[in-house]
This record gives structure tokens, C-alpha cells and sequence, in this order.
């Protein structure tokens, strides 16, 4: 995980540098593929029961996530619709 | 995504439970303030492979694999690197409701119910097409 988040930041850096140079009036249109870095802040919850009595029950786990996504933006003047999937 | 899991304590007795394979298929709706930013919300359906394993004294009693679906949303904001790339930071909160059934025990009155809710932060590094 954190070999993955030093990674991303170094590809994050470099894309911040270059994007110093970037033309303006760019459009978010078109088609888009990614890679994503992420964390959890809650975890699912789960309870045992006897007899209806709640025995006890746990919840909240942090965890990463890592994994792609894709998806296709298509922009009128400032306005930007879009489907993503991942 | 492998994302999270839970486990609960009871005596002997506990219950492990894992969320993996996140997935979803979200419209969003946008507008760009300035050149090169994005804020967005974003809405749609959310999948998960959720597994449990339920163990008494020791013993594994049930394992229980099924897929879940439910409402998945957040929001964030994405910036233009260049004509074909931008990053972009988003939240989204899968909202689960998995796995009802009964429980593991000796008496038929245990069940075992399971409710998941997951917020997730993340941050992407996307490349585009210009159209």
C-alpha cells in the first residue's frame, strides 16, 4: 500500500508539473481510463442475534482499495455529464 | 477493491466478515468554475462480493459468499493536467443492506444479520481521448 501511495504521488507530481504548460480551454470530453488509490473509513457492520437479543455487534474497519476505472465525460460549455464505471 | 472487514467476539464464538470486489456504474453531472476544474456529484448502482465466516469454538459453521447491490453517490473534483490526462479525487458511500439469515448456534433462534455501509476516499490518475 504505501510502495502503491508514493507511486501515485510521484505520477500525480509529475502530471502537476507538466500540467504548469497545459493549454487553457481544454474540455473534459471524451473517453477516460484510470487508475485509482483509495481508503475505506467504515466497514460493513454485523450483528448476531439469539432470541432477538442483540449478543453484540462490531463495526469499522479501515482499509485500502486500490483498483481501475472508466468512463466517457461529455462537455457543454461549463457543463460536464458523464458515466463512470469501476 | 478489497475493502474492508469486521469481525465480532462472542465468547467462543466469532464472525468474521469482508467486503471485496467493490464495483459501480455512477452517472455524474458537473460544471467546470474555472478552465481545467471539474466539480461533479456523481449517483448510481453498487456491487460488492461480500463473504463471512462464522466460527463456534473454534469450528468453522457457515461460510457464506453472495453478491449485494445498492445505492452508491459521492462527489469531487477533477483537474485538467492536459488534453489527455487529469486527476481527480472522489468520494463514495456504497450503501449495503447483505445478508439476513440464521445464525450458527445450537438454537434456532440465533440468526446473523449483516448491514454495510462503506465510505470510500480515493484518488485517480486518469488519461482521455480528446473526444
Amino acid at each position: 500500500m504505501r510502495k502503491s501511495v508514493i507511486a501515485l504521488s510521484a505520477l500525480v507530481s509529475l502530471a502537476l508539473s507538466s500540467a504548469a504548460s497545459a493549454q487553457s480551454h481544454q474540455t473534459f470530453n471524451g473517453f477516460f481510463v484510470g487508475g485509482v488509490l483509495g481508503a475505506t473509513n467504515q466497514g460493513p457492520s454485523a450483528t448476531l442475534n439469539d432470541d432477538k437479543v442483540e449478543l453484540i455487534t462490531a463495526s469499522v474497519s479501515n482499509a485500502g482499495a486500490a483498483g481501475v476505472q472508466a468512463g466517457y465525460n461529455y462537455q457543454m460549455n461549463k457543463l460536464v455529464l458523464g458515466v463512470v464505471g469501476d | 477493491m478489497d475493502q474492508s472487514a469486521t469481525t465480532i467476539n462472542h465468547e467462543n464464538d466469532f464472525v468474521s466478515t469482508r467486503f471485496k470486489d467493490l464495483g459501480s456504474l455512477r452517472f455524474r453531472a458537473g460544471f467546470t468554475p474555472v478552465d481545467n476544474l471539474l466539480l461533479f456529484g456523481t449517483i448510481g448502482e453498487g456491487w460488492t462480493r461480500y463473504s463471512a465466516d462464522i466460527n463456534d469454538n473454534g469450528e468453522l459453521r457457515k461460510s457464506i459468499s453472495e453478491n449485494a447491490s445498492g445505492l452508491a453517490y459521492g462527489g469531487g473534483a477533477a483537474l485538467m493536467l492536459s488534453p489527455n490526462s487529469f486527476v481527480q479525487a472522489e468520494y463514495v458511500h456504497y450503501n449495503f443492506n447483505v445478508n439476513n439469515g440464521p445464525g450458527p448456534f445450537d438454537s434456532d433462534s440465533t440468526s446473523f444479520n449483516s448491514l454495510g455501509g462503506v465510505d470510500t476516499v480515493r484518488v485517480s490518475v486518469n488519461f482521455k481521448t480528446n473526444n
